[in-house]
C-alpha cells in the first residue's frame, strides 16, 4: 500500500518536477473495510479513559483536522504541551507527531491514545474495551479473522481510515494541473515563498512535512524544556528545537500555528518565521502576497 | 534371477533414475531460480542506495527541490531491502548472508539519520547562501555614506561572502574555518551612525549560522556516502553467492548420483541382454552351446570348415534302463568329456545337437585330414573311463564328420547311413538325396509287384544228412520283375518295414507258400519278424490258414531271428506257445551272431537251431569258427534241438558240417531256391 502510494508519488513528482510544489492525488487506494472500521474508532470516545475524548476531538476537519487551541486539552480537561497538527494529509508526512518519533501512521495512531494527557488510556485498556464491545468483536474480527481485538489492530484500523483524509483540488494544485490561474498577489506570493527560500524546507506534496528543521535558526526561539523536540528523541544539543516542518496544506484553517500555537495568525507566523529562521525582514505587503498564497493551498475538507 | 525379477529390478532402477532425474530437474530449477530471484534482489537495493545517493545530491545542488523524492528513494532502499529479509528461505537456507543483511539495514538506519541531518544542513546552508547574495546587492547601496574605513570592511565582508560561496561549493572546511579569525574582527567594527547596519548585522548572523552548520553540512554528506553501507550489501551478496554455491554443490553431487544410477541400470539391462543372449545360445542340460547357437557360429567360419557329429549308441536304451534322471547325467558327463579331451582340428566349438547328438564345429588346415581328425576323437573319447557313481559308464558313440554342406544334413546322413563304419566321413556316394531317391524306387516297386502279385514264396531245399535227402524247404520270398527277372526280397525288406508294407508282404507269401505246402510233402519253414508276430492281424491269418489247411501245422516251422527273440521275448513265448497248439515247430534263425544267452533261448523250448551263415561260411578257413559251431550242436544235442547250417557254399563246408554232426545242410551248395518243392 506504501508502496502504491509512493509510485503515485514519484509519478507526481516527475510530471510536476520543474515546481517543488505537487498536487495531492485525487485519491489514494486504500482499504475500504478497514477505513470503515477506522472511522468509527477515530470518531468514538471510547478510546478516552473518561469517555470524553475521541480522535477528532483534537483533529477536527472542520477545523483543518486540528482543534484551534493553542496547545490541547485531554482528559480530565488537562493541557497539553503541543500545538494540534492537522491529521488532514498526514498520510504524506515522512515521519509522525511534532518531532518525528512515529514512523508512519500506524506507529502514531496509538500514541494520544496512551498519552496520560491525551486519551490516558494502556494499549490493554483499550483492547479490553473494544473486546468487550459485541460491534467492535465482530467488526474487528472479520477483518483480522482473529477472535480478540489487539492493540496493534486499532491502530491498523485508524491509520489505514487516516489515509483517506487527503484534501486534494486545492486552488494552488488546480493551477500547478494548469486548470486555474492564481490572482497577481497570489502569484507573487509564491514567487517569494521560493525566492525567500520557504520552499527549501516547506515543499514536496504536503509542502513541508518532509524535514527536520530547528525552530528559530538564524535567531533563536526560547526552548520550553516541556515540549517535544527532536532533542527528547536523540538527546544532541544541535536537536534542540528541531522540529518536524509542518504542512502548509489548508494552512488557513489551522490558526494557531508553530508546535506551542504562539502564532495566532498567518500574517503572524509568516513574519515569525522569515525573521527566527530565513533572517529576513519581509515587508507587510510582501508577508501579504504569502499568506495570498498560502490561502490556495486549502483543498476538499472530508467530511 | 527370474525374467520377472530382472524386469522388476530394470524397472526400478529406471524408474528411480527418472524420479531422480525430475527432482534434479525440479531442484535446479527451484535453485536458479530462487538465486536468480535474490540476485535481482541485491541488485534492486544496490539500485535503490544508488538512486538515494543521487537524489541526495541533487538536492544538495539544486536550490528548489522536493525533499519528498529523497522520502520515497529511502523507502523504496527499505522495501528492496525487506523484500529479502521477508523471504521464509532466506533466513533457513542463508543464514549469515540473512546476518549480514541485517546488519546492513541497521546501518542503512543510522544513515537515514544522517540524511535527516543532512536535510537540515542543507536548507540552512541553500538559505543562508541565497540570503548572502541578496544581502550583498543592499550592501553596495550603503557605500555612498560609508567612511573609508567603513568600505574597507564592507569590501571585506564582500570578499568573504565570496570566498563563503566558493567554500561552499568547494565543500572546502579549511577555507571557511580560515575566514573565522577575520569575521570575528570585521564583527566588531563600528560603521558611521548614518549607515543602516540592521542588514550588515544580519549578513554576520548568516555568516555565523553557515560557520555552525557547514562542519555537520560536510560531514553529513560524506557519511550518507561512506562506502561502508554499500560493503555490508556486497558482503552480504558475496556470502550468498557463497551459500548458494555450497547449495550448488549438492545439486552437482545430486547429478553424478543421477548419471550413476543410469550407468547402472543401463548396466544391468546390458548384462540381462548379454545373459539371455548368452542363454538362448545355450544348451540348459550339458552348458554347450545349443543348435540356434551352431547354426549362428556357422556363418561367422572361414576357410575349411568341418563338423563331427556324435552320437550315443543306444542311448535310448540306456534311458529306459537307468532313468532320465541318470540319462541326463550321462549327456552331461558326455559333454563334458566331448569338451575336453584333446583334439586335432582348429578352433573347435562344441554344442548339443539333438538329444543325444552332439557336435563339434572346427577348421581344418590344407592338408589335415577329416577321416584322422574324426577317427582320433573316437579313438580318445572312451580312453578314460566316464565314471557315473564311481561306476564305468562310458557311452559308446558313432561318430561321423563332414566338411560338405550343409555341414549339419551331411554329417547326420553319414550318421544315419545303415552300412556306416565308425567313424564315418561324409563323401557323395552316401548322398541322402540318392538314397532317398532309391527308397523311393524300392517301394514303388515293391507297392506295385505287391499289387500285381509279383511277390512269390520261392523254397530253398534243406538237406537231411542222417537220410541223405530232402525233408524241409525253407519259404523265401521273391520278387518278379516286370522284365521277369526274379529278385531277392532283401534289397526291400527295409523299405516294406519303413513303408508300412511288411505286414502285407508277410501275408501274401504266408498265404501263396501255404496253398503250395498244402499240396506238397515235407517241412517247410517260414520266416517269421517280430513286427508279423506283433501284428494282430497277421497272427490272426496265420491261425485262420492253419486251421483251414487241416494238420499242416505239424509241417510248419517259424523261424524267428536270433536277436529278436533275446529282445522281444515275452511276446514271442505267448506266440510260440500258442502255435504250438497247431503243432508247429520253432527255429531260431542267425544263431551265434549275436552273443545270445542260451540258457534263455533253451527256455524258448525250440525245436531247431539254424546256425548263422558267417560262422558257416568260414568253417574251412577258421578254426575258432569250428570251435563255436562244435560248441552249439554239443549243447542242441544234449537239448534234442535239431540244427541246421546255412550258406553252404562248397563241398569242403559240406562235408565239415556233416563231420560236426549239424543235422541239416541248405546252400548254394545243394540247392538255390526253386519256384516249386521238390516233393
Amino acid at each position: 500500500m506504501r508502496l502504491l502510494f509512493l509510485i503515485t508519488l514519484s509519478i507526481v513528482t516527475l510530471l510536476y518536477s520543474n515546481e517543488p510544489i505537487v498536487p495531492i492525488p485525487q485519491s489514494i487506494s486504500y482499504d475500504l473495510q478497514k477505513a470503515a472500521l477506522g472511522k468509527k474508532l477515530f470518531f468514538d470516545p471510547i478510546l478516552s479513559l473518561d469517555y470524553t475524548i475521541t480522535c477528532a476531538s483534537c483533529h477536527d476537519f472542520t477545523k483543518g483536522g486540528t482543534d484551534a487551541r493553542s496547545v490541547s486539552t485531554g482528559v480530565y480537561q488537562q493541557k497539553g504541551s503541543m500545538n494540534s497538527p492537522t491529521v488532514l494529509n498526514s498520510v504524506f508526512n515522512f515521519t509522525q507527531f511534532w518531532n518525528g518519533r512515529a514512523k508512519n501512521l500506524t506507529e502514531q495512531a496509538l500514541g494520544p491514545i496512551h498519552n496520560p494527557i491525551e486519551m490516558g488510556l494502556s494499549p490493554k485498556e483499550a483492547s479490553s474495551r473494544l473486546n468487550a464491545d459485541p460491534f467492535y468483536t465482530n467488526t474487528f474480527s472479520k477483518i483480522t479473522g482473529r477472535h480478540t481485538v489487539s492493540p496493534n489492530d486499532i491502530a491498523v484500523m485508524i491509520a489505514e481510515y487516516e489515509k483517506t483524509l487527503i484534501t486534494p483540488n486545492a486552488k494552488f494544485d488546480l493551477f500547478l494541473k494548469g486548470k486555474t490561474n492564481l490572482s497577481s498577489s497570489e502569484k507573487e506570493g509564491y514567487a517569494l515563498f521560493k525566492t525567500f527560500g520557504c520552499v527549501t524546507c516547506h515543499n514536496g506534496v504536503n509542502v513541508g512535512g518532509n524535514s527536520f528543521q530547528k525552530m528559530g535558526l538564524i535567531y533563536p526561539v526560547a526552548r520550553n524544556s516541556k515540549v517535544d523536540d527532536r532533542y527528547t528523541l536523540t538527546k544532541r544539543e544541535s536537536d534542540k528545537n528541531v522540529f518536524k516542518v509542518p504542512t502548509l496544506r489548508n494552512i488557513a484553517l489551522t490558526a494557531p500555528y508553530f508546535h506551542d500555537g504562539s502564532a495566532l495568525t498567518l500574517h503572524d507566523a509568516v513574519q515569525k518565521m522569515s525573521h527566527h529562521n530565513l533572517g529576513i525582514k519581509p515587508t507587510s505587503k510582501e508577508i501579504a502576497a504569502i499568506v495570498a498564497f498560502l490561502k490556495t493551498l486549502t483543498g476538499d475538507i472530508p467530511k | 534371477m527370474k525374467l520377472t525379477h530382472k524386469l522388476l529390478l530394470t524397472i526400478i532402477l529406471g524408474s528411480s533414475a527418472l524420479i531422480a532425474l525430475f527432482l534434479f530437474k525440479s531442484f535446479t530449477q527451484t535453485y536458479f531460480n530462487e538465486r536468480n530471484n535474490l540476485e535481482l534482489n541485491f541488485k534492486e537495493i544496490e539500485t535503490a542506495h544508488r538512486q538515494l545517493d543521487n537524489q541526495i545530491l541533487n538536492n544538495a545542488f539544486f536550490l528548489y527541490t522536493n525533499q519528498d523524492t529523497v522520502n520515497s528513494a529511502i523507502e523504496q532502499v527499505y522495501q528492496s531491502i525487506d523484500i529479502l529479509l521477508n523471504i521464509p528461505y532466506m533466513q533457513k537456507n542463508h543464514p549469515k548472508t540473512y546476518a549480514l543483511l541485517l546488519e546492513h539495514r541497521r546501518l542503512f538506519d543510522k544513515k537515514v539519520q544522517t540524511i535527516y541531518d543532512f536535510q537540515t544542513a542543507n536548507i540552512v546552508i541553500k538559505n543562508t547562501s541565497a540570503a548572502l547574495l541578496v544581502a550583498e546587492q543592499h550592501l553596495f547601496k550603503e557605500t555612498k555614506l560609508a567612511t573609508s574605513a567603513d568600505l574597507a570592511v564592507m569590501d571585506a565582508i564582500h570578499r568573504i561572502s565570496g570566498s563563503i560561496l566558493l567554500a561552499k561549493n568547494a565543500l572546502d572546511h579549511e577555507l571557511l574555518r580560515s575566514l573565522d579569525t577575520q569575521i570575528q574582527i570585521l564583527s566588531r567594527h563600528r560603521f558611521a551612525p548614518s549607515i543602516d547596519t540592521e542588514k550588515i548585522e544580519r549578513m554576520f548572523t548568516h555568516f555565523k549560522i553557515i560557520q555552525e552548520f557547514f562542519p555537520r553540512y560536510v560531514d553529513t554528506l560524506e557519511s550518507i556516502q561512506e562506502p561502508v553501507i554499500i560493503a555490508t550489501l556486497k558482503k552480504s551478496e558475496k556470502e550468498f553467492l557463497r551459500e548458494s554455491d555450497h547449495q550448488l554443490r549438492i545439486v552437482s553431487y545430486f547429478s553424478y548420483l543421477l548419471v550413476f544410477l543410469f550407468i547402472i541400470s543401463i548396466g544391468i539391462i546390458a548384462l540381462f541382454l548379454v545373459q539371455t543372449e548368452r542363454e538362448i545360445r545355450t544348451d540348459s542340460l550339458t552348458r554347450l552351446r545349443n543348435r540356434k547357437a551352431y547354426e549362428e557360429d556357422l556363418k561367422h567360419r572361414r576357410g575349411r570348415v568341418a563338423l563331427i557329429l556324435i552320437n550315443i549308441n543306444k542311448f535310448k536304451h540306456y534311458n529306459d534302463f537307468y532313468g532320465v534322471k541318470e540319462g541326463d547325467r550321462l549327456l552331461v558327463e558326455t559333454a563334458n568329456r566331448i569338451e575336453i579331451i584333446p583334439f586335432l582340428g582348429q578352433n573347435p566349438s562344441y554344442y548339443r545337437l539333438g538329444a543325444d547328438d552332439f557336435g563339434i564345429l572346427f577348421e581344418l588346415f590344407q592338408d589335415d585330414d577329416l577321416y584322422t581328425v574324426a577317427k582320433s576323437f573316437l579313438d580318445t573319447f572312451p580312453e578314460t573311463p566316464i565314471l557315473i557313481d564311481n561306476e564305468p559308464r562310458t557311452p559308446s558313440i558313432s561318430v561321423s564328420a563332414s566338411e560338405l554342406y550343409p555341414l549339419l544334413e551331411t554329417a547326420d546322413m553319414a550318421l544315419k547311413n545303415k552300412a556306416r563304419s565308425n567313424p564315418t566321413v561324409y563323401h557323395e556316394a552316401l548322398n541322402l538325396h540318392e538314397i532317398i531317391a532309391e527308397n523311393v524306387t524300392k517301394a514303388k516297386e515293391l507297392k506295385e509287384a505287391l499289387q500285381e502279385n509279383r511277390v512269390v514264396p520261392y523254397y530253398q531245399p534243406i538237406m537231411n544228412y542222417a537220410t541223405e535227402s530232402v525233408t524241409k524247404h525253407e519259404v523265401l520270398a521273391r520278387v518278379i520283375m516286370k522284365d521277369a527277372q526274379v529278385r531277392s526280397i532283401f534289397p526291400y525288406l527295409r523299405i516294406a518295414k519303413e513303408s508300412n508294407l511288411y505286414p502285407e508282404l508277410t501275408r501274401t507269401i504266408v498265404t501263396k507258400s501255404f496253398e503250395v505246402i498244402a499240396t506238397h510233402s515235407g517241412d517247410f519253414s517260414i520266416n517269421l519278424t517280430i513286427d508279423d508276430i506283433e501284428n494282430h492281424e497277421t497272427v490272426e491269418m496265420l491261425e485262420e490258414l492253419l486251421n483251414r489247411y487241416h494238420s499242416i501245422g505239424k509241417r510248419i516251422i517259424f523261424e524267428i531271428l536270433e536277436s529278436e527273440a533275446i529282445e522281444k521275448y515275452e511276446g514271442i513265448v505267448s506266440f510260440i506257445t500258442k502255435m504250438r497248439t497247431y503243432g508247429c515247430r520253432i527255429a531260431i534263425d542267425d544263431f551265434g551272431s549275436g552273443y545270445s544267452n542260451f540258457a534263455r533261448i533253451l527256455n524258448l523250448a525250440i525245436d531247431i537251431i539254424k546256425i548263422d551263415g558267417s560262422l558257416i561260411r568260414n568253417l574251412d578257413t577258421d578254426d575258432k569258427a569250428i570251435t563255436i559251431v562244435q560248441t552249439i550242436v554239443n549243447f542242441t544235442k544234449s537239448s534234442s534241438i535239431e540244427t541246421v547250417a546255412e550258406f553252404v557254399h562248397n563241398e569242403a563246408i559240406a562235408h565239415i558240417t556233416e563231420q560236426l554232426g549239424i543235422d541239416g545242410a541248405q546252400g548254394f551248395y545243394y540247392y538255390e531256391p526253386l519256384e516249386c518243392p521238390l516233393m
